[in-house]
């Protein structure tokens, strides 16, 4: 899916060793056979969470139900590998690589942030989101947040798994659902950021 | 030959500070027990507390666990010899008040130590900065705190200075804001050069979109006209975020040539 010389990697082989050239990166792999190949992640970064920021906030009507599909961000880990085993070489950010602070200063929590589009654009992942307004007001999303910590699916597009968003009067909580059907997964180590299966957006959304 | 049973029988008999010598040595045997089990045991409670505690939480209940049980053998061996706590006692009350006098820095530590376990104003690994002092803590003992300064100097700061002191623990929070400042010339338009330090700021990867980054005139200065920049950064990355953003700044600031002046004073000379 993802083309090597695009990213201006060069790989040069040399009697048993590999040497992993990259904008000023170089890197010498011992070893006979390794592969190298390159796989969408999730761009968490330094943090452990994602922050999408919705370029147009999303106003969703008392008890309703709605689905849609927005836009993601990924990175691009290089991988050398040999008999399933593999270890990154570097990751290349796709897109521009921002943070910011969910929550007040004293307990908020570092997000990887992204500016998030309905529908799908070039260089970047699809994520779908099933959203469920419980309450009996009007509701308005501005952002949501998310644990980084699962993995990608790919065909000719990255896509991460469907989010459910629960909007009811404790708050927006946000969970995963399933997975794209027929995609194959991209295997990765998820980071260990507990075993939250659902994350309620205390601090607004 | 020598006969065995007499020399036991000689040794058994054989009196040192008033107590025989077997006394003496089941007392020595009482205290290696102690200490080995002291030793084990505060190893066992040091491995259990491993994913329960932190590291200093982990090296304070070991040392607890590890004195009681010496404490608890130094008192069987004394009881062997004869002296028992109500002895210790009568001899405590005495040399307490003479211990009392001389331990008491070193109680008052042990207290600060224990008491700053559970208010955790710092904790291993942490930047912080106590009254004059700046850099890593590397080890918090039931005494004292040691401290890295960023010279590679290592601290001792006994617990009761370090409990009675102002503590800045600079990584309590996952972020932590950077105030820089720049001096424009004054014919240089303000807008401008503020439009131009926020194109840096912004595209920095570890200036954070929220809390979001302020820029102002802060003061008109003698020479200049003095810019704030108050950004907030993740805290491992904030000290190489400041230093790489000044550069920046600078540099950006060339390109548009926008001017940042040295002082200036006009000097007017009186004709006679």
């Amino acid at each position: 899916m993802f083309d090597i010389k695009k990213f201006g990697i060069e790989i040069e082989e040399d009697r048993g060793r590999y040497i992993y050239r990259r904008n000023g990166i170089e890197k010498v792999v011992f070893g006979k056979k390794v592969i190298f190949d390159l796989f969408p992640i999730v761009s968490s970064g330094i943090s452990d969470y994602l922050q999408l920021r919705f370029k147009t906030p999303l106003v969703i009507a008392p008890s309703d139900k709605i689905k849609l599909e927005i836009t993601a961000p990924y990175d691009i880990e290089v991988r050398a590998l040999k008999q399933k085993k593999w270890i990154s070489m570097e990751t290349i950010h796709i897109q521009k690589e921002k943070y910011t602070l969910y929550g007040p200063v004293e307990s908020g929590i570092l997000c990887r942030y992204f500016e998030s589009e309905i529908g799908k654009k070039e260089d970047t992942a699809v994520l779908n989101l099933r959203i469920e307004n419980q309450t009996k007001e009007w509701q308005e999303i501005k952002k949501i947040v998310f644990p980084a910590n699962f993995h990608l699916y790919c065909d000719k597009k990255v896509y991460y798994p469907s989010l459910d968003l629960i909007l009811n009067n404790l708050g927006l909580t946000i969970s995963k659902s399933e997975a794209p059907k027929g995609l194959k997964e991209i295997e990765r180590f998820i980071k260990d950021i507990g075993a939250q299966k659902k994350y309620t957006m205390e601090w607004g959304y | 030959m020598i006969d065995l049973g007499k020399l036991i029988e000689e040794i058994q008999n054989k009196e040192l500070f008033g107590h025989s010598l077997s006394a003496w040595i089941l007392s020595l045997i009482i205290l290696i027990i102690g200490v080995f089990l002291a030793k084990f045991f505060s190893h066992l409670v040091w491995k259990w507390s491993k994913k329960r505690l932190d590291k200093h939480g982990q090296d304070l209940f070991k040392k607890i666990v590890y004195y009681f049980i010496v404490i608890i053998f130094v008192m069987m061996a004394l009881n062997n010899l004869g002296i028992g706590f109500s002895g210790l006692l009568v001899a405590g009350g005495v040399l307490g008040i003479v211990l009392g006098f001389a331990s008491q820095t070193v109680v008052s530590n042990l207290i600060s130590g224990i008491f700053m376990y559970f208010d955790k104003p710092l904790k291993i690994g942490d930047y912080v900065v106590i009254e004059d002092i700046s850099g890593i803590v590397t080890e918090i003992d039931i005494l004292s705190t040691r401290i890295r300064t960023w010279e590679g100097n290592l601290i001792r700061i006994p617990n009761e200075k370090l409990f009675n002191s102002i503590i800045e623990n600079r990584v309590s929070n996952e972020v932590r804001r950077i105030e820089l400042g720049v001096g424009i010339a004054y014919r240089e338009e303000m807008d401008k050069a503020i439009t131009v330090i926020k194109k840096v700021v912004d595209d920095h990867r570890y200036v954070l979109v929220e809390p979001a980054p302020l820029i102002f005139v802060n003061e008109l200065g003698d020479s200049s006209v003095n810019i704030t920049i108050k950004v907030w950064a993740p805290n491992d990355y904030a000290y190489q975020t400041q230093i790489k953003l000044l550069k920046m700044i600078k540099q950006a600031l060339d390109r548009e040539g926008i001017e940042i002046p040295f002082p200036q004073r006009d000097i007017w000379i009186r004709k006679k």
